[in-house]
């Protein structure tokens, strides 16, 4: 059904509106419905990113750091191995020393220039050995150097050895010619890789002049050579508790346990890792920590933060494609149909009508609620039409009971003044008149005659003058029941509703309100020109109404001739008529048609073709309403079965 | 009140509309000039022996109008106090802007089991079974149509008041 354009709240935006702001109930249900469901993607997103850092921190993480600790011990073992080579070599550079027939010669006394040829120089620096110290068997040094920690400095052996022996720490005697001591020492100068042969021939064969002790100094010269070698940093601490760094002392403690060979303390930017130097005697010497940077954990570290990057940026998208999607798919179209049925609930405009041809679920309910509209409009209007009618029989009972009303005192009148008339005062009147002709009347009966025909005429007088002011009595009676039905008149001649609507929602309607409009529908061919003419201001349910007697006649027609496919079409057109503009509207039918000369005839009163002569008054209704309205209704019919055309014109 | 007037037929008409009251008040109350007519109705008779067949000896009521159901109401409890019943009451339907003629004969009812009440209305969308159920008993419930004869409730008020209530 086509829109009439009532708008009976203006304040009310269209339905098709953007503007988000105007709306205030519509727009708490949407905002409502907007917020839920950005609050449960934006949870989403929370959750999934959430999640994804707990595994990352938790799973992956660790990953890294086991990475990080297993290169920590794999660079305290090289250290380990580092240090054992320097007193590999240390070993080695006394071995060719101690087994040797000039040192062998030099301590037995028999070659006094072994000092100056061999000893003097450079060459113990040169071997980077701090200490040499040769005993004979007595354990007396015959010859010994110690060069100082920093800075190559000699330490005269008088300073060093005060006693003239060394200290028993030192003192290094070898029961059989193989026998070979290495490892470290702790000495008051600091911690040494100390190796200590038995003084032999050349050969290893003895007897066994002396012991031959070389030292190198584990300093800091030394770990910096280590750390060169090793590419990580590497520190050297006494392992006595009172001297280890605050930090270190816990470690040293449970390493001393004997808990594990090496104890790992991570900071932010390293591993390190700790392990116990052992001196000859077994007896922990020094805490030897090795750091090792965390790359693993650094490269870790940032992988996870650029995946979380990347997941905050994929969740993101996602969530935003989502929201982009559930906004324009069901929350616009939600919040399009839930301000118009919002605005049609208020305005009661039942005419408008969503003009989205949209898919789907949501589309099914704008065409279900377009339905359901149109079907309200009908009902509406039957129920219109119908307390129209109603109204019309409650004042016609009204006008009724008023006449009824009316009517009562005068009937009672004009029934007493009947009786009394047929009862007139002095029935005998004509028999005294008569009686006082004669001659021979006593002269008492003749007075009392006399006062008898003159009171019987009075009383004559009398009834007939109260008659005629009871007839005038009735008369005003007459003139009130007049007055009712004046007034009825006056009411009901009151102006017409006028509006404006199109002839395509008035042939539109007029069609649903026939009988068995489905069965109908079909046969009705509308030409485009209905819709052309556009919108016109007339007496709408006044000419639905003769549209749809026309429309049913026509069917009537059809069923007559007794057609299996019945044509009724509908055409308009402008019409000028001088100054009058009209509207043509033509309804033809291929039904049974007019018999000649009755072309005028059927639209007067009682006029039927029904079989049972009933009805009749259709015709003549319309065209006493067209002719109310200043238009007209005709018909032409070339003849029977040949069908009927018939013309109405509308003023416009 | 004097035994003249307690021993005549008493009647309440209930009706908003004046045209009918008048009407019933015409109907039921004496022609003024009654008198004169007596003296020439004795005439006739001294002079020709005879009356005329048509002559009856009017019926004599005591008539009582109101244009409301509670003004009816309070006329039958007054009745009753002073312990002259009406004989009949004639009730108009509707009678706006106060109680309705079948509310107010319920509530006569509930007074008077004897009284008969006459509803005169100018509908017909009350029936009969409908009214008589509200208002029992039957026998003692009569409807007249308006418009009606003076002569019709004339004539019923005589049956039902009898013979016995003449002067």
């Amino acid at each position: 059904m086509m829109a009439t354009h009532i708008f009976r709240k203006p304040s009310v935006r269209s339905a098709m509106g953007h503007s988000p702001s105007s709306d205030g109930s519509a727009m708490s249900t949407t905002v409502s419905l907007r917020t839920k469901v950005l609050v449960v993607l934006g949870t989403l997103l929370m959750t999934y990113l959430g999640l994804s850092q707990i595994t990352m921190n938790y799973v992956m993480f660790p990953v890294f750091q086991q990475l990080d600790q297993e290169s920590a011990a794999k660079n305290m073992t090289r250290v380990e191995e580092l240090i054992a080579d320097d007193l590999k070599t240390v070993e080695k550079i006394n071995l060719n020393w101690s087994h040797w027939d000039e040192t062998h010669q030099f301590l037995s006394g028999s070659n006094p220039a072994y000092v100056a040829t061999n000893l003097e120089g450079s060459w113990m620096r040169d071997n980077e050995l701090n200490m040499m110290l040769f005993f004979d068997p007595s354990e007396r040094l015959v010859w010994g150097r110690l060069a100082s920690l920093k800075e190559n400095r000699e330490i005269p052996m008088a300073a060093a050895f005060p006693a003239g022996r060394p200290p028993n720490a030192l003192m290094m005697s070898h029961a059989s010619l193989d026998s070979s001591i290495k490892g470290l020492l702790g000495t008051e100068w600091g911690p040494m890789l100390i190796s200590s042969f038995p003084i032999l021939t050349t050969n290893h064969e003895g007897p066994v002049a002396g012991t031959c002790v070389f030292g190198r100094f584990l300093d800091r010269k030394h770990t910096a050579a280590l750390e060169e070698r090793s590419k990580v940093n590497v520190a050297v601490y006494s392992a006595i508790a009172a001297a280890l760094p605050e930090p270190y002392k816990a470690t040293a403690r449970s390493l001393k346990a004997g808990k594990a060979a090496v104890e790992y303390v991570e900071t932010d930017q390293v591993v390190r890792a700790f392990s116990l130097l052992r001196d000859i005697h077994g007896k922990p010497l020094l805490l030897l920590r090795v750091d090792t940077p965390r790359g693993a954990t650094a490269v870790g570290a940032q992988t996870i933060r650029a995946a979380l990057f990347s997941l905050l940026m994929a969740s993101a998208l996602v969530v935003l494609v989502v929201w982009l999607l559930l906004r324009y798919m069901i929350l616009a179209p939600i919040l399009t149909l839930t301000r118009h049925v919002l605005y049609v609930g208020e305005s009661g405009d039942l005419t408008k009508h969503l003009m989205t041809a949209r898919h789907g679920e949501v589309g099914t309910l704008e065409r279900e609620f377009k339905q359901m509209q149109d079907r309200l409009a009908i009902a509406k209007r039957t129920i219109l039409m119908h307390s129209y009618k109603a109204g019309i029989a409650d004042s016609a009972a009204g006008v009724l009971h008023n006449i009824r009303n009316a009517l009562t005192p005068l009937t009672s009148q004009l029934g007493q003044l009947i009786s009394k008339l047929r009862e007139p005062p002095g029935l005998r009147l004509p028999t005294a008149v008569q009686e006082l002709g004669g001659m021979e009347i006593p002269e008492d009966r003749r007075r009392k005659l006399i006062e008898y025909a003159q009171l019987a005429l009075k009383q004559h007088a009398h009834q007939r003058q109260q008659a005629i002011e009871e007839i005038y009595q009735t008369l005003q009676h007459l003139a009130h029941i007049e007055q009712i039905i004046t007034d009825q008149e006056r009411l009901s001649r009151s102006d017409p509703i006028i509006e404006s609507t199109t002839l395509a929602a008035i042939v539109d309607e007029a069609i649903s309100l026939l009988p068995d409009h489905a069965a109908i529908r079909p046969w009705i061919q509308i030409d485009p020109s209905v819709e052309v003419v556009g919108t016109i201001a007339t007496r709408r349910i006044a000419l639905v109404q003769v549209i749809t007697n026309v429309l049913l006649n026509a069917v009537e027609a059809i069923r007559r001739a007794r057609r299996v496919a019945g044509i009724i079409q509908v055409t308009a057109e402008h019409e000028k008529t001088g100054a009058e503009s009209m509207l043509r509207v033509t309804i033809g039918d291929n039904g049974a048609g007019i018999e000649p000369g009755h072309q005028q005839t059927i639209f007067q009163r009682g006029y039927t073709t029904k079989a049972n002569g009933k009805g009749g008054l259709g015709l003549h209704w319309c065209a006493n309403t067209l002719n109310s309205m200043g238009g007209k209704i005709s018909v032409e019919s070339a003849d029977a079965m040949q069908g009927t055309v018939f013309h109405i014109l509308i003023p416009l | 009140m004097n035994a003249t007037a307690a021993q005549r037929c008493r009647i309440l008409v209930a009706d908003d509309d004046d045209g009918v009251l008048e009407a019933f008040r015409r109907a039921f109350l004496p022609d003024p000039d009654d008198a004169e007519h007596r003296l020439l109705e004795e005439l006739e008779q001294g002079l020709f022996g005879t009356l005329s067949p048509a002559r009856q000896v009017p019926m004599s009521f005591d008539i009582v109008t109101c244009t409301q159901g509670q003004q009816a109401l309070e006329a039958v409890q007054e009745a009753l106090q002073r312990q002259c019943p009406f004989k009949i009451i004639f009730l108009d339907i509707r009678m706006p802007p106060g109680m309705d003629g079948v509310r107010t004969a319920q509530r006569i009812r509930d007074l008077d089991r004897n009284v008969t009440i006459v509803f005169i209305t100018a509908y017909s969308d009350e029936s009969f079974d409908t009214v008589a159920g509200l208002v029992p008993p039957p026998t003692k419930l009569f409807f007249f149509n308006k418009p009606f004869l003076a002569v019709e409730f004339v004539g019923l008020a005589s049956k039902l008041c009898g013979q016995s209530q003449l002067p």
